[in-house]
């Protein structure tokens, strides 16, 4: 889905038809719950933040100005409701969430995720803190730009970089010593 | 709406993941997302379902609370009070939440949680 087509919804649903906010929803779906999983880790909290997101998204789209990305608005709603749930930095990560993790990303496998994609996501998800997951999933893999991800974070562009810097270097460490780990089981 | 890698002031190309790797994770958490919003669809789908469940709920709970114990007592019942057991329903007066539920009733209400961890019954003790 591009950006544009994204922002041309939103100012259709916010003619009022009820099919045009169904239209909007569904488009939006599954990237808040991107984001949501990218952040908390864990499918069940992203569950929740996302229809959380939904239901904010459908009650305030009347006041959203379109003199901004509306993905970028949307992700500030996000970043809040996962503030307010408690769902920020400091949440610990179970057990029971990394199970469901790999279990989605197993299910998910019919259309993508070849095995290295899903260590690597493992790996990412336990080495890098959620706002540089957050970063290195907006700028890297969906290609926001730098100011744009840092209106959504709500943080300078400066900490933008340092965040990106800092994610792609453990992420890169992380697949280095995933190779090897492969390799050294091949050689057995 | 995806690719790899926005563009930023002195970024250095160097620092970049490798462009497989990226395409690789977009992918996975690309579908990754698809699968939990049909997650999230279908636990919105089904919570109109238990609003209807809940009235037709409702209205035997009415029904039996009247032919069992009278409308008389229940207008001094405040709230049912709690049973004893793991089973047992919540319980609550009149704009009480349960516990561990975002529940208020104009009146006294049990709330019965079944196997189904999205579906709740609330049995509201209509005033007779």
């Amino acid at each position: 889905l591009e950006r544009s087509n994204l922002d041309d919804l939103a100012r259709s649903a916010q003619g009022g038809s009820r099919a045009e906010m169904e239209r909007l929803l569904g488009a939006l779906r599954p990237l808040v719950c991107r984001w949501a999983l990218v952040w908390t880790g864990s499918p069940d909290a992203a569950e929740d933040v996302a229809q959380a997101v939904l239901m904010r998204v459908h009650r305030s789209v009347g006041s959203y100005e379109p003199t901004g990305r509306f993905a970028t608005w949307v992700y500030r709603i996000t970043r809040n409701v996962l503030l307010d749930g408690g769902r920020g930095e400091d949440r610990e990560r179970t057990l029971r969430d990394r199970v469901a993790l790999e279990r989605l990303a197993e299910s998910a496998r019919g259309t993508a995720g070849r095995t290295e994609a899903r260590h690597l996501l493992g790996r990412m998800m336990d080495a890098l803190s959620p706002r540089q997951r957050a970063v290195l999933d907006l700028v890297d893999l969906q290609g926001f730009d730098a100011g744009e991800v840092a209106d959504m974070l709500e943080i300078s562009p400066a900490t933008v970089r340092v965040h990106l810097h800092r994610a792609r270097e453990t992420l890169r460490e992380q697949a280095r010593l995933l190779d090897t780990t492969e390799e050294n089981a091949h050689a057995r | 709406m995806h690719g790899n890698g926005g563009e930023i002031d002195g970024d250095r190309s160097d620092d970049r993941l490798d462009a497989e790797t990226a395409r690789e994770l977009n992918l996975l958490l690309d579908a990754m997302g698809v699968e939990l919003a049909r997650r999230v669809e279908v636990r919105g789908a089904r919570r109109p379902w238990i609003a209807w469940s809940g009235l037709g709920a409702l209205a035997a709970a009415a029904l039996a609370a009247l032919t069992l114990i009278g409308p008389g007592d229940l207008a001094d019942s405040g709230g049912a009070g709690p049973a004893p057991g793991d089973d047992a329903p919540a319980s609550g007066g009149e704009g009480v939440p349960a516990p561990g539920l975002d529940v208020e009733a104009p009146g006294p209400f049990l709330v019965f949680p079944t196997s189904d961890e999205d579906i709740t019954v609330i049995w509201l003790l209509g005033e007779g």
